[in-house]
């Protein structure tokens, strides 16, 4: 258990600095900023839990958005419906909830379709993604066409964040190990992975899983951070819009998910002053992105690779 | 007992006749060499050994159970390794991920361990890049671990392919076309190279090869196919004089 700690020091520590960050930003930002920063980190955890799956293992999901709702809407029910109140502790039980739901949902739609090879995954997932929509419009329990009104605060900048950066880090780490390169193989060469011995149906339900899992806890944090949820915060768009922060930063590339969904997630802000032409000029800026750097913003690569390339050749 | 026998293995793709009553024995430690004229079905008969197409009928044992009709990872697991033809490396990874990629089956790292960097779990970790370097260096490739697969100059695609075969720890190895597109330097090299491995490692080898020189040179035992079908075998000596080989390879005498 000591030398777990000792592994994990770093981590640990980052995470309980983010309640001190958290306390000290109100003084030198306004809520809109601080809304901003937080709507950053959330989107930090969506890019890179679908990099896991799109980016990484190659398999693309259109339907982050959908796993997002799962978990919004599980998450909300145990704090406001099974929780009870006054007991500490609520909204990390919310999150783990919400992530098993959306993760439990990636396994049912991920066994029949990730066994096969292609496109399959994409259309399954483009219309799970809507079943879900129309699921909860429908579910009065939840608020139906209303929305979800009255879910508590929980979820604050430090909570955010703490999540995001445990989830940058458990996901690097396992990436980046040998238990994560068989998921790269995937990508690579499905046959010639198979052939060495990886079992592709299982790494990538597992990946798939995985991915799943953070999407259901950005969720719960959005959930819990702005109190009310609704089924138009979980469209297509939204799956779209996180699959381009994917691209955007590189398939495959932590770093580049990150950059893109700060980019993005600061890019229709700045725009404002546009008003009606907001959505023509981030279309153009995608379109220009894409035309000058083709592989996104970073390729497959991390930025630290990058830098201790440069650092190499500037020697 | 035979470490790996087919036995009457037929395959048809719609009306084509791709391989028929195709037999096959290979021993441990034994070096064996199939060859024939192009679209001859040497291809289709390792993709057969290997799960990628199951036989319509026929039987495969490997050791005391029969894998036909296994998956290809699955038969990997059992172990039978290969390269492919035109080589499939995976390209965009490095030399030593492309090694690690096909340790994943035969590590006991829990995900979790991983994740949480448990001292287990990184010793297991130690463990298996220490065994993926080794592997490099035996194909006399860990001065390049750290180049993508992509970059890789022809030759050295072909060792690394072989090096991430062996990482499955296979008692059988089935190499397709290794010294296809190298020069008679190279090739030299790689016969000795395909013979330390045999040695070393233990294994069976079972080899497609164009090059005649090389494949009589290495092979204890020679199996000719020709049009899906086994013409001859036997040791190199009696495949040269073998009339029906030279039929196939020279056509009919006038």
């Amino acid at each position: 258990m000591p030398s777990l700690v000792r592994a994990n020091a770093a981590l640990l520590i980052g995470v309980a600095l983010m309640w001190p960050l958290g306390a000290a930003l109100p003084a030198v930002l306004n809520a809109y900023y601080l809304q901003i920063i937080v709507y950053i980190g959330i989107n930090i955890i969506l890019a890179v839990s679908l990099n896991l799956i799109n980016g990484v293992t190659g398999q693309f999901s259109l339907g982050h958005a959908g796993f997002m709702a799962i978990g919004a809407y599980a998450s909300a029910a145990v704090t406001m419906f099974a929780w009870p109140s006054g007991l500490p502790g609520g909204l990390w039980a919310a999150l783990l909830a919400g992530g098993a739901a959306a993760a439990v949902a990636g396994l049912i739609i991920g066994i029949p379709t990730l066994r096969l090879r292609g496109d399959y995954l994409a259309i399954a997932t483009l219309g799970f993604g809507e079943i879900i929509r129309v699921v909860i419009v429908n579910t009065e329990s939840v608020g139906g066409a209303r929305g979800l009104f009255g879910i508590p605060s929980l979820a604050s900048f430090a909570s955010v964040y703490a999540c995001a950066l445990i989830c940058v880090v458990l996901l690097w780490r396992l990436v980046y190990s040998p238990k994560g390169i068989p998921l790269a193989a995937i990508r690579e060469d499905e046959m010639a992975a198979a052939a060495m011995g990886i079992d592709t149906t299982r790494l990538k339900i597992l990946a798939f899983m995985t991915g799943s899992f953070w999407a259901g806890v950005a969720g719960g944090l959005f959930a819990h951070f702005i109190g009310y949820i609704h089924t138009n915060s979980f469209t297509f768009l939204k799956s779209i819009e996180i699959v381009t922060m994917v691209v955007l930063g590189g398939m495959g590339s932590f770093s580049g998910a990150i950059l893109a969904a700060i980019a993005l997630t600061v890019l229709p802000e700045l725009l404002r002053f546009g008003a009606e032409y907001r959505m023509i000029i981030y279309s153009i800026l995608l379109i220009v992105m894409m035309l000058t750097r083709p592989r996104g913003l970073l390729g497959n690569r991390e930025i630290t690779t990058w830098l201790s390339s440069k650092l190499a050749t500037a020697r | 007992m035979a470490l790996l026998e087919a036995r009457d293995c037929a395959l048809s793709f719609g009306g084509l006749r791709a391989v028929s009553g195709f037999g096959l024995s290979v021993d441990a430690g034994e070096l064996i060499g199939l060859i024939g004229p192009n679209g001859a079905g040497k291809t289709t008969v390792f993709n057969l050994l290997t799960g990628v197409y199951v036989p319509d009928s026929g039987d495969i044992r490997f050791g005391d159970r029969s894998i036909t009709g296994m998956a290809p990872h699955q038969i990997n697991r059992c172990g039978i390794a290969r390269t492919f033809q035109g080589i499939r490396l995976f390209p965009n990874l490095t030399a030593f991920e492309n090694v690690m990629a096909a340790c994943e089956h035969r590590s006991d790292l829990s995900m979790v361990g991983t994740v949480a960097r448990s001292p287990g779990a990184e010793a297991e970790r130690r463990r298996i890049e220490a065994e993926c370097l080794a592997l490099l260096d035996a194909v006399d490739l860990a001065d390049r671990r750290d180049t993508p697969a992509r970059s890789l100059p022809y030759g050295l695609q072909r060792r690394l392919e072989i090096a991430r075969a062996l990482a499955t720890k296979p008692k059988l190895l089935l190499l397709d076309e290794p010294a296809a597109g190298t020069n008679p330097r190279e090739k030299i090299e790689l016969m000795e190279k395909i013979r330390w491995l045999r040695d070393d490692f233990g294994l069976a080898i079972l080899i497609i090869e164009h090059d005649m020189k090389l494949i009589m040179e290495i092979c204890e035992r020679i199996t000719v196919l020709d049009h899906g079908e086994v013409i001859a075998v036997g040791c190199p000596a009696e495949i040269k004089s073998d009339p029906k080989v030279i039929e196939a390879y020279l056509g009919e005498p006038e």
